[in-house]
């Protein structure tokens, strides 16, 4: 009989290597069995850990057999060859971009790497993060297809990306990848960002010979946080230590920060951002952080908060999203685009290429019976 | 004046253990630099003469300096035909 490994070690091998090099992080060298080592390989390379793995090897608190630093050293070349490719790929999307005068700035990935990592090697990424003013949205989106690039996933009504969409991913035959950003998350917290802001606050990114923009040290911060808890729960690792890594490594305007997630309501939102970093990977956070980690989210906020996490998969987002458009009119247009979008949409998305109306009503169908069962079983 | 060599700032790469993998704009093709090779990149993030590269080489080998000017000046001449280095 084979022993089953212990998942939980490797879980643990794995959150070891995300903190590594953090201030307060207090695990020992961390070693890993030939049984556990496919799952702890895995997962550093599907969580693009392998950088922060190379430098834990080199620093000693990694400890592995020359075989599995073999494979890890192969993992971290696939994963910056990769990087490499997008920041090639990022030369050619900003001359369309410059072409068609279409102002961006850089998100994520090679804004990181650049500039709060020690180096950039330190920070695999495997696609391109632009974010763009929703007035400049169709030129961009029309810039990329001249460039070769094809939406994924077609806008389901037309109008909808620039009244309620987050964005859109574009993609190259040959595997390259765009996600074209006009705000920085899905749903209500979303629209009331004015992710216009950002780009007048923009800094200079230096790559390959030319001049990007990024978003300023502290809208960095306040994205990561962002996409660490309104991009997918639970939040991968790496989204943490990007976090960890801005709020140590970046010149955060920390009273800026308050002030900025006041006014787009992200508060809440920042506050499980640091609380599940300093959970997660078991680090201390700067000083800056204690006003937004002592802050106790209101009811209201807490809902919102579900509606990211734990009621994602049950229209929690939909619904809250509802609430932050204005007007009837603004409501309906959102909800029939949800639940009658164009035929196109429908194709793409359907799993098995018969695209069904009746299929997509029954999701939010299964939603309200979930509630009514929830408010029956209450009573 | 004295011939100064240093990392080409259109150059994109990236270290990986004793490897650096390096590419550019409108280039299909990634090369890649062996450990000695590599070295010589780490030393060149700011621009040096080649004595200032092949005394530090030799330092740190413990090779004669005859040697290690010869591979390095074939390097170099490489990196700058590649476009890698620019010379200044």
């Amino acid at each position: 009989m084979t022993a089953v490994p212990d998942r939980s070690e490797t879980e643990a091998a794995v959150t070891a290597v995300a903190g590594f090099g953090l201030p307060g992080v207090r695990n020992g060298p961390v070693a890993v069995t030939a049984e556990r080592w496919p799952a702890f390989l895995g997962a550093v390379l599907a969580e693009r850990l392998s950088g922060l793995a190379m430098e834990a090897m080199e620093a000693d608190r990694l400890r592995l057999s020359p075989p599995q630093m073999d494979e890890l050293l192969t993992g971290q070349r696939s994963a910056m060859l990769r990087s490499l490719l997008v920041e090639r790929e990022m030369l050619d999307v900003r001359e369309a971009l410059g072409d068609a005068r279409i102002p961006f700035c850089v998100l994520k990935g090679p804004a990181l790497a650049h500039t709060v990592y020690p180096a950039a090697s330190w920070r695999p990424f495997v696609d391109l993060d632009l974010l763009v003013r929703t007035s400049d949205w169709r030129g961009a989106c029309g810039a990329l297809e001249r460039l070769g690039f094809a939406r994924r996933l077609p806008e389901p009504r037309p109008g909808f990306d620039e009244r309620f969409g987050k964005g859109a991913v574009f993609v190259t035959p040959a595997g390259s990848e765009v996600d074209l950003h006009r705000t920085l998350a899905m749903g209500p917290l979303g629209l009331w960002m004015v992710p216009e802001e950002i780009l007048e606050r923009t800094v200079e990114l230096p790559v390959g010979g030319h001049r990007f923009r990024r978003p300023d040290d502290t809208d960095l911060l306040l994205h990561a946080c962002v996409h660490a808890t309104l991009g997918g729960w639970p939040s991968p690792r790496l989204q943490l230590r990007d976090v960890a890594q801005i709020a140590w490594g970046a010149r955060v305007d920390w009273d800026g920060l308050w002030v900025r997630a006041e006014r787009w309501r992200l508060h809440a939102a920042l506050g499980l951002a640091f609380r599940t970093t300093r959970a997660v990977l078991g680090v201390d956070l700067p000083q800056g952080s204690e006003r937004f980690l002592r802050t106790t989210p209101t009811r209201r906020d807490r809902r919102l908060l579900e509606a990211y996490t734990t009621r994602r998969r049950a229209g929690g987002m939909t619904l809250s999203a509802l609430r932050a458009i204005d007007g009837i009119r603004g409501k309906a247009a959102y909800l029939w685009a949800l639940l009658v979008p164009r035929r196109e949409f429908m194709t793409v998305r359907s799993r098995d290429g018969r695209p069904s109306y009746l299929r997509r009503w029954m999701v939010p169908a299964a939603w309200v019976l979930r509630r009514g069962q929830r408010g029956s079983a209450r009573r | 004046m004295t011939t100064r060599y240093a990392r080409s700032v259109t150059t994109l790469w990236r270290s990986v253990g004793s490897e650096t993998l390096l590419t550019a704009s409108g280039r299909q093709e990634v090369d890649s630099l062996s450990d000695s090779a590599t070295a010589v990149w780490g030393l060149l993030a700011r621009p040096r003469t080649l004595d200032e590269v092949v005394r530090r080489l030799s330092e740190r080998y413990g090779t004669s300096r005859d040697t290690v000017e010869r591979d390095v000046r074939t390097l170099l001449d490489q990196l700058v035909a590649r476009g890698w280095v620019e010379v200044r």
